[in-house]
């Protein structure tokens, strides 16, 4: 099974347990959306996956092998690519290095090819690619962002609240191209607090909230209102 | 005015030894922010094998060299997986500097016990440090001038790895931010000992090269180690050129200073620019404030 | 005849301190009396083993270096690598002047004392500035630059030969040295563990404590932090030049070349090896590092591998130093001891409300407190506006929440209020007093009390000593006054531990009074946060998600105690909160941020149907 399946997972930081057992289960190819208001632990639940924190209970498998506590580099390898919240551009570097280190560790040639294809679609890139990523806008930061995990080729594909900061024109339009940016077997969990743009590219969701799974459905089911959400977001009533 | 220009050249040379061990500083410092105390030593401790082997035990010059380097990367290599690994994930800095103290007097023990107190015989081939040439009242040192190619030679090797190498981006990368570098497939580990062994092995060249100079007595390097920090600090400890600028700064201010001043003062210097660099500028003169650093 | 303090079916109207049986400060403690003897000890036996008499003055001597160096190190813990020059500062002037200007122990002790500690004050210029790496080195550079310039200062120190120290008198009455000396030697330890000691137990060392484990939550205690850490040097360095007076009479010659760099690693070596934390590693250490020379001349050759080896080896493994190894076998025997009987302290129920005890009904007032006027605050992190251009007013008293969603700002909102974060502009008004342009301690000193959203407690400090620290900005007591524990500093210490045991009654902590904060789980450590910031006596109380990581349950019946405490105090709450359901509980009005703007101020109901609101949180 390619998809990526989590079981009961349980995370926390120190003595504070901020994920308190939840199931995800993302389909060979599936599109699926977490969604929350912040504090929920979205992010927690990336970042354990990535690597970066390890479960303290649970499973994680991708592939069919488990990945929970795995080295971050190690799952780079395997094609778990994270597009982190915030950006996380390297400030210093110019944008064309840092796309060299998507590519770390891997041949050359996977390199030019990636270069070629991300030039083609984000050629303010190239135009600028010898500038000190820092001085890139927001927008820019995230076609950067994004053009990593594109080199990177990516099995597993998880993104980090791509609207943060940004302004809500230029986030439609990175949604409306992620279908083109990646293939189409790419496994995707998409973290994200903005409902309405989630849901049109997503065909599942889950709603986390205070650490804890309270919804799941099918995108469709609320696609024409996502304001029903609210209590699931917010646990209040209207 | 040829009398500015020797005096220039002296502040230079002694210059390239700050440069140097301020750039092995801030390579440390870059990528894991930590602050190596056992440098001086560990540099010195090359320069004592090299010199030993090629001096007393008739090894040629070159191999001499090559086998002190080889066995400082492979103590290095050493040294970082049993105590500085281990320590790194707890994430406090705290422990690893004391570590570094330990490690620090350990082998200035381990110096002391092996070549004694005495200042040791250093070898230079072909005895060229004898060798003055004079242009015009100038008066060049044959040595100096090998010690300032040596400098060269080596910040381009740095410079390059660096720079050119997938190595050194990855290096870069994990100096700016760890956390989205593990997530570029970049290990922690590789990282870390590479910096740490590069670092050793610009401190050995720096030892062995400065032996001549400053000749083979037991912590030879501590002062050097010092003024290489001092030069970090110009630097802004963030920037590797900024260390290197700091370093040739530093030599050039120290060696008009002893010229000029009186030598309490002289002696001071070091400790009163960095009073100075802290109070006015604590980021270094070379970097901007906000850390958008060149490397 | 039951006591009826133990009695506790029996109304009671003991204090908190009384049940939880909180030891008062005392004048004297065990420790005390245990150095005492110790001290003693030596002193009687200094004349029989007269060939072991300079091993002895010399582990006395480091005792008290040690002793120094924990005021610096252990406790404010700046990791200085230059201690030893002010040993060297002290050596010297011993020998000056008691050759060139003839005085003896009478002269010298003060002057050495008296310039070591403005040295300190400037040497410790740097600790403001650099962050601790920084410092280590540079006070390493400090170390080994100041004995070259010892060397080149001919007319204090002779140079490399040095300067021969004259004699040992006091007040014009002539010593021989051997036993006598050690005496001496000894009574100067006693000082000197005695105000170290004192700053322990006063709030002086809280401070330097407290600085030492969080700068952010100590500077929002109201704690003078810059001052504190060059004051810590200038003590440290007093300290450590008492025993620079002794090596000099001790050696009968001053050399420079003795009082460098490897000294200085050695002092520091020493501390770690011992304990840095307590007086008895100071001698723990001294005893390591002067002791173990002589069991052969092999050792003497090999110091150095030792003590690397012994360092390198203790932070790996035992990162508190002999005396941690020794206190964690304690710990270990008295748990199989009490395995069997209840560890915890007796039922602490509370007979009376805490609120109305001797200790706290007088902190209560009528006077509404904490009206915050913010007028246009901004914050901007490299090209992003994190906050931009958010205004509203407070009424003293009230109960505010501050929502939104992920960045919206509140944090960032938080800290441009209290100051913890560069480069904010704005007016910022509390009780009509401004505040915007005074550092984090003097807001905190206005009246500001803070929560943090990562609590930032503070490591090695029991649960008490977080609700003394937040107390111990109104203590009177001068620090002279306190290293030498004059009666009215016990006096207002006891009256401390009686109003902070009454705190943490009031927020369910009491039991736990004794605990060291890292050992509490995550719901009881919040709660610790809460009453560091309460035990100020803020006028307005900032909480930054008080209920994060917590059950709804017990997050409510922590809002409830604060709030009681608040309207004890008649002060003011802003509290930052994603807990949309528990903010809408507790307030009178919310204010809603998105991108660093407001986009509501009102009442809970007007806000929770607020469709601006909603579309932010939900993103539509």
């Amino acid at each position: 099974m390619s998809g990526l399946s989590i079981k009961d997972l349980k995370v926390g930081y120190g003595r504070n347990e901020v994920i308190h057992g939840v199931d995800i289960d993302v389909n060979a190819g599936e599109k699926v959306a977490l969604l929350g208001a912040n504090g929920a632990g979205k992010s927690t639940v990336l970042k354990t996956i990535s690597g970066l924190l390890t479960p303290t209970e649970g499973t994680i498998t991708f592939d069919g092998d488990e990945i929970g506590g795995t080295n971050p580099s190690a799952l780079v390898d395997m094609g778990v690519i994270q597009v982190p919240e915030g950006r996380r551009v390297f400030p210093g570097l110019n944008v064309e290095d840092n796309l060299k280190v998507a590519n770390y560790g891997k041949s050359p040639d996977l390199l030019e090819e990636g270069l070629e294809t991300v030039y083609k679609k984000f050629p303010i890139l190239q135009e600028r690619r010898k500038q000190a990523a820092g001085l890139l806008s927001g927008g820019q930061q995230q076609m950067l962002s994004l053009s990593r995990a594109i080199i990177a080729k990516p099995k597993l594909l998880l993104i980090d609240e791509m609207s943060l900061g940004l302004a809500p024109l230029l986030v439609k339009e990175f949604y409306e191209q992620l279908g083109d940016l990646f293939s189409e077997d790419v496994t995707l969990l998409l973290v994200e607090q903005n409902a309405g743009l989630a849901l049109k590219y997503c065909s599942r969701f889950y709603v986390l909230r205070n650490g804890e799974l309270v919804l799941q459905s099918d995108s469709a089911d609320y696609i024409d209102d996502p304001t029903a959400l609210q209590s699931a977001y917010l646990g209040v009533d209207a | 005015m040829v009398d500015y220009i020797q005096i220039a050249w002296q502040g230079l040379v002694s210059g390239f030894a700050y440069a140097l061990i301020g750039l092995a500083l801030v390579m440390v410092y870059k990528t894991a922010r930590i602050l190596n105390f056992a440098a001086g030593t560990m540099a010195g401790i090359s320069g004592f094998l090299a010199h030993w082997w090629a001096a007393e035990q008739d090894m040629p010059f070159g191999v001499a060299i090559l086998f002190a380097m080889i066995m400082t990367g492979a103590g290095t290599y050493v040294v970082e997986r049993l105590t500085v690994r281990p320590l790194v994930k707890l994430g406090d800095f705290l422990p690893i500097v004391i570590m570094t103290l330990g490690v620090e007097e350990f082998l200035a023990n381990v110096s002391l016990l092996w070549w004694g107190g005495t200042a040791r015989r250093y070898r230079v081939p072909g005895d060229i440090d004898r060798i003055n040439w004079l242009i015009g009242d100038f008066r060049l040192n044959a040595w100096h001038l090998v010690v300032a190619i040596t400098t060269f030679v080596t910040l381009s090797i740095v410079g390059y790895i660096i720079n050119q190498t997938e190595l050194g981006l990855g290096m870069k990368a994990f100096a700016e931010d760890q956390d989205a570098a593990k997530l570029m497939g970049i290990k922690e580990s590789t990282v870390s000992i590479w910096t740490w062994v590069l670092s050793a092995l610009v401190g050995g060249v720096t030892g062995i090269v400065f032996a001549p100079v400053l000749f083979l007595q037991q912590d030879y390097m501590n002062i050097i180690f010092i003024k290489g920090f001092v030069a970090a600090i110009l630097g802004g400890f963030l920037s590797l050129s900024g260390g290197v600028a700091g370093g040739l700064l530093l030599g050039e201010l120290e060696a008009f200073t002893i010229k000029w001043a009186p030598r309490e003062f002289a002696a001071a210097l070091p400790v009163v620019i960095v009073f100075i660099v802290l109070l006015i500028r604590p980021h270094g003169l070379f970097t901007r404030e906000k850390g958008h650093e060149r490397v | 005849m039951s006591d009826p303090i133990y009695e506790y079916d029996e109304i009671s109207t003991t204090t908190a301190l009384e049940r939880a049986k909180i030891p008062l400060p005392k004048f004297l403690k065990k420790n005390h009396y245990f150095g005492f003897l110790g001290i003693l000890l030596v002193y009687l036996l200094a004349g029989t083993y007269s060939e072991y008499s300079q091993t002895i003055m010399n582990t006395i001597i480091f005792a008290i270096i040690g002793a120094s160096l924990i005021v610096v190190f252990g406790m404010a813990g700046q990791l200085t690598l230059g201690h030893t020059i002010f040993v060297a500062a002290g050596v010297f002037l011993s020998a000056n002047i008691t050759t060139v200007w003839t005085r003896g122990l009478e002269t010298e002790l003060p002057i050495a004392f008296g310039v070591a500690f403005l040295l300190g004050l400037l040497v410790g210029f740097p600790s403001l500035r650099v962050n601790e790496l920084y410092l280590a080195l540079a006070t390493f550079a400090v170390a080994f630059v100041g004995v070259q310039v010892l060397f080149e200062w001919k007319q204090f120190s002779g140079g490399g030969s040095g300067k021969p120290v004259g004699k040992l008198e006091l007040f014009g009455y002539e010593f021989s040295r051997g036993p006598t000396l050690v005496r001496i030697a000894l009574v100067l330890m006693l000082i000197t563990f005695w105000v170290v000691g004192n700053y322990q137990d006063g709030r002086t060392g809280r401070s330097w404590n407290a600085l030492r484990t969080s700068e952010t939550a100590a500077r929002a205690a109201g704690l003078p932090v810059a001052w504190l850490k060059i004051l810590c040097f200038g003590i440290g360095g007093g300290l450590a030049a008492i025993g620079g007076v002794l090596y000099a009479h001790t050696l009968r010659f001053a050399i420079p070349e003795n009082y460098g760099v490897s000294l200085s690693i050695i002092v520091v070596l020493a501390l770690i090896i011992g304990g840095k934390h307590r007086l008895m590693g100071a001698v723990l250490g001294a005893v390591f590092v002067k002791w173990l020379p002589e069991l052969s001349r092999d050792v003497q050759e090999y110091e150095g591998l030792i003590y690397g080896g012994t360092l390198i080896i203790l932070t790996l493994i035992a990162p508190d130093g002999l005396v941690g190894m020794f206190e964690w076998l304690g710990e270990r025997i008295k748990n199989l001891k009490n395995d069997s009987e209840d560890r915890k302290t007796p039922s602490v129920v509370k007979e009376t409300a805490p609120l109305e005890s001797q200790y706290l009904a007088p902190l209560a007032s009528s006077e509404a407190k904490g009206s915050l006027i913010v007028r246009d605050a901004a914050v901007a992190f490299g090209g992003v506006k994190a906050v931009d251009g958010v205004s509203f007013e407070i009424p003293a008293g009230g109960v505010t929440g501050l929502i939104g969603s992920n960045g919206a700002g509140k944090t960032t909102l938080f800290n441009a209020i209290t100051g913890h974060v560069k480069g904010a502009t704005g007016q910022f008004i509390l009780d009509g007093e401004e505040i915007s342009q005074k550092p984090i301690h003097n807001r905190a000193l206005s009246g500001l009390g803070r929560t943090f959203q990562n609590l930032n407690l503070h490591d090695d400090l029991n649960v008490l000593e977080h609700a003394l620290l937040g107390l111990d900005r109104n203590m009177k007591y001068g620090r002279i006054a306190e290293s030498f524990r004059m009666p009215w500093v016990l006096r207002e210490e006891k009256n401390a531990h009686y109003v902070a045991a009454e705190l943490l009654d009031h927020m369910d902590l009491l039991e736990y009074w004794g605990e060291k904060v890292e050992d509490l789980p995550y719901g009881l450590q919040k709660r610790v946060d809460v009453v560091r910031a309460l035990a100020t006596n803020p006028s307005i109380l900032l909480l930054d998600e008080p209920a994060a990581g917590l059950p709804t349950a017990e997050a409510l019946e922590m809002m409830e105690k604060v709030q009681e405490y608040a309207n004890h105090i008649s002060a003011g709450v802003l509290i930052i909160e994603h807990n949309v359901e528990l903010v809408a509980g507790v307030s009178d009005r919310i204010i809603v941020l998105d991108a660093g703007k407001t986009i509501a101020d009102g009442t809970p109901e007007e806000v929770t149907r607020n469709e601006q609101v909603i579309a932010a949180y939900l993103g539509t």
